[in-house]
Parts: C-alpha cells; structure tokens; sequence
C-alpha cells in the first residue's frame, strides 16, 4: 500500500524561548516491509534542518533556533510503500521455553530488549501477568496473541488520562491509557519471561469514521489522531514480528514504523530544550491517505 | 620492583622501602625535618596552612551550609620516587592507558572483545557509563582518553598495582602542583636538596596536547566545561582554565548553531574546537542525553558527530569508571595484543559472578566493598568495621543486587613520615597523570594524599585527608625529565586571545561594584564616627543624620544614635541587609570564585582576605567595641586599597580588567552623586559660612576621600559650589564624577564599543559619552540659584536626574554586553 502521511505539530510558548535546540524523529524508517520514496520536514521559522541516523537505526533530524521566537510549527511529509509480509509469528509451533533456550546465541544482541529500561519496570504485577500468560510451558506463538487480547480487552483506550511520562505502574492502577501504555506494558510482561521485545513507534491508517448517529466509533481503528505505538517481538527463527495490543491485532500493511527503541523516551518524535520557556503543543495533526 | 613485603594488614614506611637517589633523598629530608624541633615543624605546618588558605586550596564541603571550603591540610615531608622506579611505573601506566583506549575504540565500534566474550557483554550494555549515543562517531587520531590518572599502591607481595582507573574524569592535577607551590615557598631550602623535576611547565604542555587533537583548524581554540562554581573541584577548574589561558565556561556560555559550537562573548560569538570538560556525559547535552540537566550545551552531539570540535575525553569514556571492567584490564590486554600488564588491577572480585561472590561472602571481613561503577566516597562499606546488624543489613543488599558491587583485599599500608604528626608515619596514596593519544606519555608531577588521622587509611579530599608533594628525581643519565620536549612556555601565546565571556563579564562587573560598594560603605561610617567623637556632643544631628542617610539606609531611623551597635552592625555586618559590607564582600567573593580563571591570584587573595576579615569582624562582634570597630574600619580600608594596588599590578589590562573598572567607576560615580546630594543641597552646607556649615562640608571632603585635593586647589575654607566643582566635574579627581565617566567611556570603547562620539558607538558608549557632555558642560553657578520666585536651588533635581541616569548607564552595559543574545550577535 502506498500511503502519504502529513504530520504538523506546532508549538507555543507562554513567553519567548530564547534558543532552543531539538530532536526530531518522524522520518518513516526503511526496513524489509516498508519503504520511504520522499520524506521532508519543514520547520516554521525557517531553520537548517540537520540529520544522522540513531543507535536502534532511527532517522533522526536536529534543529536549533538562536533567536526569540514564541511559536514553533515542524511539518514533515513523505511517501511510503508498505509491502504485504507473511505472518511469521502464528505457524511457530514450540514453547515458550524452547524459544529462550534458543534466543541463547543471540544474547548479546537481544540483551537492550531483555532488560529494564527507562519506562519499562519489572514490577510486581508485571511478573504476575506474566506468570499468568507467558509460563514456560505454554505455546509461544498462541499464548503472545492471547495476552495481546487480553490487554486489548481488560485496559480501557482513553486518551488524556496518561502522558508521555507515564510508566507501566501507573497504567496498572488506572487501567485507561493511550496506544503507548499498551506498547510499554505489553513489552515489560514479555521482557519479564524473557521473550525479547521493542517499542514501535509509527502511523496506523484508520478507516473513516462511521457515519452512525450516536456517535459509537466501532470497527475504528485506534491510533491516527496523533502517532501510533506498539511493539514487536523477536521469534526464535529470527524476525520481529508487531503486535498492537491497543487494536488486538498483529501488525500490517496499514502501520507504517517511524523507530524503534527500548521504549519511548529512545524514539520521541520531538525532544527539545528551551531556554526561557516550555513549549506546549498547541495543535498535532496528522493525515494519512492511501493512494491508490 | 618485588620487594618482598609481609601478608599483612602491616604498616610499611616509604622511606624504609626506597633505595638509591630516593634513599638518600629521604634520609636528607628526614634529617632536615628532624632538625626543626617541635617547635619550628609546627611552625612550617602554620605556614603550609596559610599558605594553602591563601592559594585558596580548598575542598568545597557545601553540604555544611555555610560552613564554606575545608583547607586541605598541607604536609611539608614529600614523597619521593627515584629514577628507577619512576621509569618501571611510567612504562606500567602507559601500557593500561593503550589498553583502555583500544578498548573504548572497540566497544563504540565493533564490539570484537564482546563478541569473543574477553568480557561479559552485560558489564558495559548495563552500565550507565556506555554511550549509545557514541557509538561510531569518529574521535580525532583515534583517541578516546585523553587524559588518564591512576591511583597506585602496594599489594601484598610488594607489587605495584592500580586500584583506580581515571580515564574517563580526571581530577586532583591541581593539588599535585599546588604542593609543589606550597613547598617552594614554605621551605625552599627543603627542595634545594634533591634534582626534583619541575612541574611548572604541565598547564602549557597540557593545552599544547589538548589543541593537537583540533581537527583541521589553524589556531584551535579550547575551552574548559565545568559544572559550575558549586562543583567540589571547581578549584581546580578555574585554577587549571586560569593557568592554561583559556576561558572556563558552563553549558550556558555556549551555544550550538548549524553544527558548530560557539562561544558567547562580549564581541559576539566565537567558534570552538576543542572541549576540555570536566562534565559528565549524561550531562553534557540535554537532547541527547539526560533532559534534566541543565549543565550542558544542548546540541554538542550533532557538533561531534560533524566533527566540529573534540571533546576531552571523549564522549562515552565514563564507562571507563567501572571497576569490573578495569579488574578484567588484563585479559583486554591480551586480547588486544598489548602483552601482560606491567601494573596489574588490584586483585578485585566482581560479586555479580557467583563464585566470586561466594567467595566475598565467606569472609566478608577480609574484603572491601565498593559500588561497581559510582566513585562516590559514601558508596564503599567495610564489614570488618561494620557492627553485626549493619553488617548483616550490607550482606543482604549485596545477595539482592550482586553485580553492583566488587570487593578487594586490604593491602598493606605504606606510609610517609608527617611532620605535621611529629615526623609519625601516616598513610599515603599515590596517583600518576597521563596524556593519551598518538605518542602517549607521562608528566613527572605526581599527587600524594595522606591520612590524617593514625591508623587512618582515608586519604581522599573529600572526607579530611592532606596532600604533600611528590618529587621525582630526575635521572641524572638522561639531559631532562620526560616532560621535556620543547620549550612550552612560548605556545600560550598560540592560543588566539578569545574576547571574555559574556558571564564572566557579568561576574567582573559585578565585583568592582561590590567592592566600590563596601569600600565606600566603610569609609561613610568611619567618617561618621570620627566625626561624632571629635565633636563630643555638639550640635551635629543633622550633619550625622545626613551621613547617616548618605549610606543610603532608610530603613534606619536617621535621628538614632550612629554609636548605637545596632545601628552600626545592620550596616556592617548584617547579611540580611544587601548593601552592606559584610554582604557586599561576600558577593565580591563568590562573583569572583565563580570567576576565579580570570583573576589573577594575588587578586584573588586579597578578595578572600577582605572576606575573611569582614566575617571575622562580624563574628567577633567588632562592632561593640570601638577599638576593635576603628581597627576593622582602618585595616579594611586598607585592604581595599591593596586590592586595587594587586589588581592594577597583576591583571592584564584587557576586557577583564575593563569590566571590573566599569564596575567600580559605575558605583563610585553614583556614590558621588548620592553623597553630593545629601550634603550641597543642604541650605545650611552651602555657603559654608558658619561652624556648623563648614563641619558639614568638610564631612563631604572626608567621605569622598579628598580633603588634601581640595585645599591645594582651593587653599580655602570648603564652599559648596567649590566642592561640587570638585567632586562633580574635576577630571582629575578619582573620585569625581567627571573622573568616573571618563573612565567609563576608555573602558567602553576598549571592550568595543565603537569609536567614542561616533556613529558606530554603542548604545551605552552614546549614553556615557552624553552623561559626560551633562556634567562637564553643567553651569554650577546657575544651578546653586534658586529660580526666581522659588526658594530651592536646582542642584538638587539636577543630581537626582544624574543619578536617575547613571542608573540607566548601568542598565545598557548589562544589556549590551552581558546578557545578549544570539540574535543580537549572528550576522
């Protein structure tokens, strides 16, 4: 599928930031399954726009903007083919225990997504989850999807109620979180059985909202008001596979991966420092439309 | 080097283990220092300690509030290294410095030693230290570590080992050679007795190797990052930065613009290449690092990354403070070709692996334990010290989280004769200082810590012990020491003068306000006094009172008693109150510790003395007792006038000193304003025709310091309109208003303010240069005339707009040159 995806941010400033310098990371990654045939970010006020690619791989763009300026827009556009790829997670037919055994080779390279990190806590209650849907016995392949399920079932989507700093605890106790919420909760329980697993970040194309009168929003997709996450897992045979707990479905030609990371504080779509004062984002939109 | 030492907690004397030139160096010192008596060893202690007060060697404690800096305790008995041994540890550390900056190469590249599992792959993915954001930027010439230090000692079979790597932040470099300041001064006669290497040169060879790692630039520019003035070895920044001539700079000093790193100075910005940092990397940039932070340059990484300016030592070196990875130093050696190590690590065990932990926790009171990769001196514990309970809580922590820690045996402590202990020995550390890169090599300028306390074995800063000097003699086979190549004395001049840094700018400013601020402070009331006490009782209320007001004190009650001690401390000594002078030279201090690379340190001294004395002062309550108050005034005043005296002698007469003079003449100019105000407008002061008027006019000449000026111009009795001629517009006069705008506008067109009266001044040059033009040109005649029809002359409204102005001055040079910003500057 070919798709042209528009994202604008802009940012305000209660007074003037004096220089501010950030981060971007909105360029659609290339990989096996997705390509990127143009991308471009335009930055209001005009501003050289630097780049270099990440740790993880992530195309990461720099601005820095010396002078006063109280309002702040990054636009980045681009083209990207997403290609039909083969379910590589559902035929694997072993426990999860055999799939760590088999990981063992691979353990310096999968270590970044076997530990903790910065938003991914091996709480209690992570440990029991896991317990509960990942036991060493148990099917690797149907026991991922059942625990995909089961997150998309019991935790509530409800923007608003979480942010960006929110960490797996938290989305515990309030059960009601956005798509990162799930991503991260989702990695922790599968790092805590030593299933090795990473942070998605990215676009997901929804359908049209239904023209039903009271409003109900089924059959939606979740994600494309802003940015979409999920998360990925290694599979003994040696690929990534994406699953997207907050919509109970594996990945597919419909998400389009900007990064990935450890987890979100690795691939935020902007990090920046103000001097003076603290941007807020004023207005996001993002627009995704097929082109056929 | 195997002598042969007993496996033991023992307690082995250097001297005892020297031989040859060292042997016969220490037998002389002992004798030399013997021979002093109780009496004169104490005396040279005395003079070490003052001497280290006054070079302002201190350990910034900030955790006792104002309790301020801890004096390193200074002992004049040096430790002594002979040509042999010197050779054999040279040789030992430079071979652990090559493997330590292969291994950094490696692990920000491909990760060979990992891959072949040299070492376990978790120790560096885990630690804090690894840098993903480092890995595979391209350093200059290969080099990671730039510069190196390693702590030495003697383990129980007489061999050197390291038990700490420094090759990430270097620290303690100025302690070694401020030792050697202080011994050259206390006793030099000591240093006479022995070819000790010099160790003057390191500050200039240190920025020659910094600028060698420039890329591509034909005069490098450097810097030294630092955390600021409240970092515990800020000391040691700004003495190093002052000693190098190069500016000491924060995070905020510089700013990155299109991938290069600009300084912010008062001409505008200046391109960098070269970061001396004594930052750590997670806070080096907030984007790439740790968002907290605000010490850092956000941005630096994408300059490194362009490879628009080194960073010393590179990024990603912290990892290098981890212990488990330095006790694997050996098997990385041989990984990399390098051989065995001459200097082995300390037999450290790592308690993340099992058997070694079982082995730790077997006997845990043969071991010592230490956090795995933090350096923190409250982060080492010792179960054989510990009672029962706290030892058994330790072990607990240690069985939950195994791979935070490493343990190590006790080593048997060598030990130096103190004099400060009555010659008795005392526990004493050694550390080396390396410069890495293409042709690695060793400075022969050493530190050694001791102990303080008997059977101590604590001999860091941080937590009491002392430094003495190190003397490595040189060898007498070889024409100089390892550090002589070339004559480093010419290369600072290399280094192209950078205009000041706009915040230093600010600091020096700053201070000459403060200290004009106090000093004028000082002298107002020290007139006021003597004046009272020579009128004994007459009728001088309204001259007092007046004075009284010309400190500038409303909140005080004009009509109370200037004796009152009360009245008296709030204006001396009352740190609630700002203006006065035991605040204003507590300000003059930290401005100028914060500074302290800019000012030389004769300056510095006396700015510390002046504190010292005000705050002793105040402690001793000098102000309820008129003796001890007349002495504090005069011996104040005095040290006012010895710091001008320093400060023209020393300073360079350059950006620096203009900001400190803009200073001092702002404030004086208003002084003189405020105190011609109070007193010439004065109905009873004018004409000066009865006693009590003359009183009054002779009070202004006392406080502003020229009563010799004005008799022999005048030689009168004081008028009013001849003194405001005097004080106000006399350019000859110091103190004069004209005097202080004259001054004001050569310093303003030297720090490049354009062309005096021309159209390329700036803003506050035009405004100075107008200021003038009002005082010079003003007719005092018509403005001691009341208008027709009104009572008041206009000198008084005229004064206070001139005050009004040389406000609005002041204003326009903090503006202007102070805090602007980048868009004032960029083409």
């Amino acid at each position: 599928m070919r798709f042209h995806i528009e994202h604008t941010t802009e940012y305000v400033y209660p007074e003037p930031a004096l220089e501010s310098f950030s981060e971007l990371r909105l360029r659609p990654r290339d990989s096996l399954r997705q390509k990127v045939s143009r991308h471009q970010t335009l930055i209001e006020p005009g501003v050289l726009v630097e780049s270099h690619i990440d740790y993880f791989g992530n195309f990461v763009e720099t601005i820095s903007i010396p002078h006063r300026h109280q309002r702040l827009v990054v636009s980045s556009a681009c083209e990207v083919e997403t290609k039909p790829f083969n379910d590589a997670l559902s035929a694997l037919d072993l426990t999860i225990a055999e799939a760590r055994q088999m990981y063992q080779d691979r353990r310096r390279e999968l270590h970044d997504f076997l530990r903790p990190s910065q938003f991914i806590r091996p709480v209690p209650a992570v440990h029991e989850l896991a317990g509960e849907f990942l036991p060493a016995d148990a099917p690797f392949a149907a026991s991922l999807l059942g625990l995909n399920t089961h997150l998309f079932q019991t935790l509530k989507y409800r923007p608003g109620v979480t942010d960006s700093g929110t960490d797996v605890e938290q989305f515990l106790t309030s059960r009601e979180g956005v798509c990162q919420d799930f991503a991260h909760l989702m990695i922790a329980i599968c790092r805590v059985a030593g299933i090795p697993a990473r942070y998605v970040s990215g676009y997901i194309e929804t359908d049209p909202p239904p023209a039903s009168e009271d409003g109900s929003a089924t059959g939606t997709l979740i994600g494309a008001v802003a940015t979409h996450a999920w998360l990925e897992v290694y599979t003994p045979t040696g690929y990534w596979v994406g699953l997207d707990p907050t919509n109970d479905m594996m990945d597919g030609e419909r998400h389009v991966q900007i990064g990935i990371g450890r987890d979100y504080a690795d691939v935020p779509p902007m990090k920046g420092i103000f001097k003076g004062s603290r941007a807020q984002i004023l207005n996001v939109q993002v627009r995704m439309t097929r082109e056929e | 080097m195997t002598e042969v030492l007993p496996e033991q907690d023992s307690l082995l004397d250097e001297t005892a283990l020297a031989s040859g030139p060292a042997a016969e160096a220490y037998r002389t010192l002992r004798e030399r220092l013997t021979e002093l008596g109780p009496q004169g060893q104490s005396g040279l202690t005395e003079r070490s300690r003052r001497l280290m007060r006054d070079l302002g060697v201190t350990f910034a404690l900030y955790d006792e509030g104002d309790a301020g800096d801890w004096i390193v305790p200074f002992d004049a008995f040096p430790r002594v290294i002979g040509p042999e041994t010197w050779n054999f540890l040279c040789r030992g550390v430079l071979q652990r410095l090559g493997v330590w900056n292969e291994f950094f190469r490696d692990i920000y590249d491909s990760q060979e030693a990992l891959k072949a599992s040299v070492i376990p792959f978790e120790l560096v993915y885990d630690d804090p230290g690894y840098q993903r954001n480092a890995m595979g930027l391209a350093v200059p010439e290969d080099t990671f570590v730039h510069l190196a230090a390693f702590d030495l000692a003697r383990d129980a079979r007489g061999r050197w080992v390291v038990i700490e790597d420094y090759v990430g932040n270097v620290t303690g470099v100025t302690y070694g050679l401020q030792a050697r300041a202080v011994v050259s001064q206390a006793a030099p006669d000591l240093l006479e007795t022995a070819d000790v290497a010099p160790v003057q040169g390191y500050p200039t060879e240190l920025l020659e190797h910094l600028r060698g790692f420039a890329r591509g630039v034909q005069e490098p520019r450097v810097v030294l990052l630092s955390p600021g003035a409240y970092n515990s070895a800020h000391y040691e920044h700004s003495w190093l930065a002052r000693q190098m001539g190069i500016p000491l700079v924060r995070g905020g000093d510089l700013i990155v613009l299109n991938s290069r790193c600009y300084l912010k100075t008062i001409g505008g910005l200046e391109p960098i290449d070269v970061i001396y940092r004594r930052l750590d990397d997670a806070y080096i940039d907030p984007v790439a690092f740790r968002s907290d932070s605000s010490l850092g340059v956000p941005g630096l990484m994408t300059c490194v990354r362009k490879g628009t300016v080194t960073i010393a030592n590179a990024i990603g070196t912290g990892l290098g403070d981890n212990r488990a990875i330095a006790a694997l130093l050996p098997r990385l050696s041989r990984f990399y070709g390098k051989g065995t190590l001459q200097i082995p690590t300390i037999e450290r065990r790592l308690c993340g692996d099992p058997d070694q932990l079982d082995m730790v926790e077997s006997s845990p009171e043969s071991w010592m334990f230490q956090h795995v990769h933090e350096r923190s001196n409250r982060l080492v514990w010792h179960p054989r010290d510990l009672p029962a309970e706290a030892r058994a809580e330790f072990l607990r922590e240690l069985r939950k989280d195994p791979e935070s820690y490493v343990a190590e045996p006790y080593l048997p402590r060598t030990t130096l004769p103190t004099v400060g202990a009555g010659m008795s020995p005392r526990h004493a550390g050694l550390r080396l200082f390396v410069f890495g890169g293409r042709q690695p090599r060793v400075f022969p300028l050493a530190l050694t810590r001791h102990a303080t306390q008997e059977g101590s074995r604590i001999i860091s800063s941080g937590l009491g012990g002392g430094i003495r000097d190190t003397w490595i003699l040189r060898d007498g086979s070889r024409p100089a020491g390892d550090a002589g190549r070339g004559s480093p004395t010419s290369l600072v001049a290399h280094q192209r003068r950078l205009r000041l840094g706009s915040r230093t700018a600010d600091s020096l400013y700053w201070m000459g306000r403060y200290k004009a601020r106090a000093e004028q402070t000082t002298r107002t009331l020290h007139v006021l006094r003597r004046l009272r006490d020579e009128t004994a009782g007459r009728d001088q209320q309204g001259l007092l009172s007046r004075l009284w007001a010309a400190l500038d004190r409303p909140s005080v009650d004009p009509d109370d008693d200037a004796q009152h001690p009360g009245a008296v401390r709030s204006v001396l000594f009352d740190t609630g109150n700002a203006d006065s002078v035991l605040s204003c030279t507590r300000w003059l201090r930290d401005n100028a510790r914060a500074t302290r690379e800019s000012i030389p340190p004769e300056v510095w001294m006396v700015i510390h003395r002046m504190h010292l004395l005000a705050a002793g002062a105040a402690e001793g309550k000098a102000d309820e007792d008129p003796v001890r108050l007349l002495d504090f005034e005069q011996h104040f005043l005095d040290t006012t006038d010895t710091l001008a005296g320093a400060a023209t002698k020393n300073m360079l007469h350059d950006d620096a000193w203009h900001f400190w003079q803009l200073g001092q003449n702002v404030e004086r100019a208003l002084a003189t304003t405020r105190i011609a105000r109070r007193f010439l407008t004065d109905p009873r002061g004018r004409d000066g025709e009865d006693a009590a008027g003359e009183g009054h006019l002779d009070a202004v000449l006392r406080v502003l310091s020229c009563q010799y000026a004005y008799r022999s111009l005048y030689q009168a009795r004081p008028t009013a309109p001849n003194i405001a001629a005097l004080v106000l517009q006399d350019p000859a006069l110091p103190r004069s208003v004209l005097g202080c705008l004259g001054e004001i506008e050569d310093s303003l067109a030297f720090v490049g303010g354009g062309g005096r009266r021309s159209p390329t001044a700036s803003s506050p040059l035009r405004t100075a240069a107008k200021l003038s033009g009002t005082v010079e040109f003003a007719d005092l005649a018509s403005l001691f005339t009341p208008p027709t029809g009104r009572v008041r002359p206009p000198l008084g409204g005229w004064l206070d707009q001139l005050a009004a102005d040389l406000g609005v001055l002041s204003t326009e040079i903090s503006d202007h040159y102070l805090h602007h910003q980048a868009f004032n500057i960029l083409r």
